[in-house]
């Protein structure tokens, strides 16, 4: 586990130093998987920024390198999470019309694998969750139980399941077509 | 595992470069997240019930505000957020969100500059004067979204501005003529302030270009109008990386580059060049992966390399055609027309041989493989105790002359605050700012600033752009003032406030301190 910094202390209130440089490394990977979490640019945006308020603002936050990446996507994780909620909730109000969402149509458009783009954001968002750490982000297993808050067996089969499920979706010819 | 899953774990760790690639953050990303955090967030735990009662909350809430409206009918609507009051001679605040900082201008000759600028703005049609004297002097910025180049004489006080912005131009009155004429093939707005026959002249115009308009404008001073529009009718369209096709792997030579260490990190370098006939670009983060003698992959997770650790800020590289192969042993690359790669990585502790590497270009458009020469991993630190795999790789890094910037600033900086201010109150205060550069001096565009007073408030940071549109020139040494808002936390403790005001500019930036108690 990370260095944890102190709760109340005055140099850590003030100091601002071993914030910024993480966050200019870790604002794009999160902003990567916060689109991934949520299918909108926006949404993502403004999700980064909370998460990344929320663990600047925790004294718990770790500001080891490999720690803080853990502890930020948990952050994002719970915030999509959220968001998933309440579009859900706001879909179940005949009043309310959910903002529509943007399908990332254009990056889709420009993957070359686009079939394959497509039914990762098709998804379930545990599944999509579990395949981005592992494969877009080339995360352990491990480290994508600690994000996922789960343990490492189940993140595996979270794992081989979404890519059960992948396969499914792409078809039986479609996986041994693509050439090596 | 099944062969089919292993073919579809392989096509995803491809398809996340694609992903990665095509889906560039927002620039204003960094600031909203150092903005956002220079506070504490107000915590909220959504809860369905809560949610519920707060909507019913809010329609008791509408219906009284309603209620209350049809037994009013004369009620003046207050501001949402007052401004300061300004004193007669002192520019109000505005709470406009910082925009990100420019680069530092830079100084150059007019035939330099105009290379630069051609090289770095993605916009079309970039247009620059071709019938600016000897001895004029260019100070110019360029970025991918525009430019702004001033012109000055060194033998005289002449001044000419052109950039794709166009300023507040100041309103028209006695002293000040405005007309509209046509102009490249627009109906331009020009305008002459004063009767002088150098006095100050503007010209602006919207050029319709490949994707969307462009804004112009022209702004001398100490030209006389037939010197004004031999300049303006110069203006010809310059060479630039807008419609060059994307570098495919097939034309491109890659070596390994000589790299450098500190503290435990080494920046390996790759250096690309262009041996096919015609320019093309290169932009965007390549994938790169390592191959041992056997031909095993070992794949690292990859991430960006961000800015602050690059010599050189990333951007499309336009590679020149007919290139020979790039040669480490000859030194760094010089002058337009070539790239670079640079990266870091870690695999401890096993720290496994690899003999070569490939290079996945961005968009699928192939994959060179070169060896290793000389490329390592990064060791100490983060290695130390734990097992770490990753690497930093940074965008294409266009090749560049080295540039001389404008190091002084033109400004000097005074900061006005008042003797006492209270805690949970906003302070206001103001900031002057003189023109110490002996010479006319304008903005190009309105300069964001940050006030910072964490050292003896906590994390009292904000970020804001300064409300600058109304200032046209000013004169050495002439000043302009203007006001200036920043929350005091509650808790502040009741001793004296250190205030550090920065001015982000393109020419330098200011620092501001003084020192007031905060009353309870």
């Amino acid at each position: 586990m990370g260095e944890n910094r102190e709760r109340g202390s005055q140099l850590d209130t003030a100091d601002r130093s071993w914030f910024e440089p993480l966050a200019r490394t870790f604002e794009r990977p999160a902003y990567h998987f916060a689109v991934m979490l949520t299918r909108d640019r926006a949404i993502a945006e403004e999700l980064v920024q909370e998460a990344f308020a929320r663990v600047w603002a925790s004294p718990r936050t770790p500001s080891a390198e490999p720690d803080f990446r853990r502890w930020l996507y948990r952050a994002i994780t719970n915030l999509a999470r959220d968001y998933h909620r309440r579009r859900l909730l706001e879909s179940k109000l005949r009043f309310w019309a959910p903002a529509e969402i943007d399908p990332l149509e254009e990056v889709v458009h420009r993957a070359e694998d686009r079939d394959l783009l497509r039914a990762v954001l098709a998804l379930p968002i545990k599944d999509r969750q579990a395949i981005y750490l592992r494969y877009f982000d080339g995360l352990p297993f491990a480290d994508v139980a600690q994000v996922m808050g789960t343990t490492e067996s189940a993140a595996r089969v979270r794992v081989h399941r979404a890519l059960s499920d992948l396969r499914r979706r792409l078809g039986p010819s479609s996986v041994a077509e693509v050439p090596a | 595992m099944s062969d089919f899953n292993v073919e579809l774990e392989e096509r995803l760790r491809e398809l996340s470069f694609v992903f990665k690639d095509g889906i560039e953050p927002p620039a204003t990303l960094h600031v909203g997240i150092m903005s956002r955090s220079a506070r504490p967030p107000v915590r909220r735990r959504p809860n369905l019930v809560r949610e519920l009662s707060l909507a019913a909350a809010l329609v008791v809430f509408v219906a009284l505000i309603a209620f209350t409206f049809s037994k009013l009918h004369l009620l003046t609507v207050a501001p949402v957020k007052p401004s300061p009051h300004p004193t007669t001679s002192v520019i109000p605040w505005t709470s406009t969100p910082m925009v990100l900082p420019s680069a530092s201008a830079q100084l150059a000759t007019p035939a330099e500059a105009a290379t630069w600028i051609g090289q770095v703005v993605m916009i079309a049609p970039v247009l620059l004067p071709s019938s600016i004297a000897d001895d004029y002097q260019a100070e110019f910025l360029a970025d991918q979204k525009g430019f702004a180049v001033d012109y000055a004489s060194t033998s005289r006080h002449a001044t000419v501005q052109l950039a794709t912005t166009q300023p507040v131009m100041p309103a028209p009155d006695s002293h000040n003529r405005r007309s509209t004429r046509p102009f490249r093939a627009a109906t331009a707005t020009y305008q002459v302030d004063g009767t002088s026959a150098t006095a100050p002249r503007w010209l602006f115009w919207t050029e319709t270009g490949t994707g969307q308009a462009i804004a112009y404008s022209l702004i001398a001073d100490g030209l006389s109008e037939t010197d004004f529009w031999q300049i303006a009718n110069s203006l010809q369209p310059v060479t630039t990386n807008v419609g060059v096709r994307a570098c495919v792997a097939a034309d491109l030579h890659a070596a390994s580059g000589h790299g450098n260490g500190a503290g435990g990190q080494v920046f390996n370098q790759i250096l690309l060049s262009n041996h096919s006939g015609t320019s093309c670009l290169l932009e965007g983060t390549p994938g790169l992966l390592l191959r041992t003698s056997a031909g095993r992959s070992i794949s690292l997770p990859q991430t960006v390399m961000s800015v602050p650790w690059l010599q050189t800020p990333p951007g499309p590289a336009l590679m020149a055609p007919n290139s020979p192969a790039p040669q480490p042993d000859l030194g760094a690359q010089q002058g337009f027309g070539q790239a670079s790669i640079t990266y870091s990585m870690w695999d401890c502790p096993a720290n496994p041989t690899f003999a070569s590497l490939m290079i996945v270009l961005p968009g699928q458009r192939g994959t060179l493989t070169i060896p290793a020469d000389g490329a390592g991993y990064s060791w100490g630190g983060e290695c130390d105790g734990g097992a770490v795999q990753r690497m930093v790789v940074s965008p294409f890094i266009p090749t560049q002359p080295a540039a001389t910037y404008v190091e002084a600033s033109p400004l000097s900086i005074t900061v006005m605050l008042p003797d006492r201010v209270r805690g949970g109150q906003p302070m206001h205060y103001q900031v002057a700012l003189t023109n110490a550069s002996g010479a006319p001096f304008r903005f190009h565009d309105c300069p964001s600033y940050t006030e910072d007073a964490s050292n003896s408030l906590g994390k009292n940071l904000a970020n804001y752009q300064l409300n600058c549109a109304s200032v046209g020139w000013l004169a050495p040494e002439q000043s302009v003032t203007f006001a200036m808002v920043l929350d005091m936390p509650a808790n502040a403790p009741p001793a004296p406030v250190g205030l550090r005001w920065t001015l982000h500019s393109a020419y330098g930036t200011g620092n501001g301190a003084a020192g007031p108690s905060i009353g309870k």
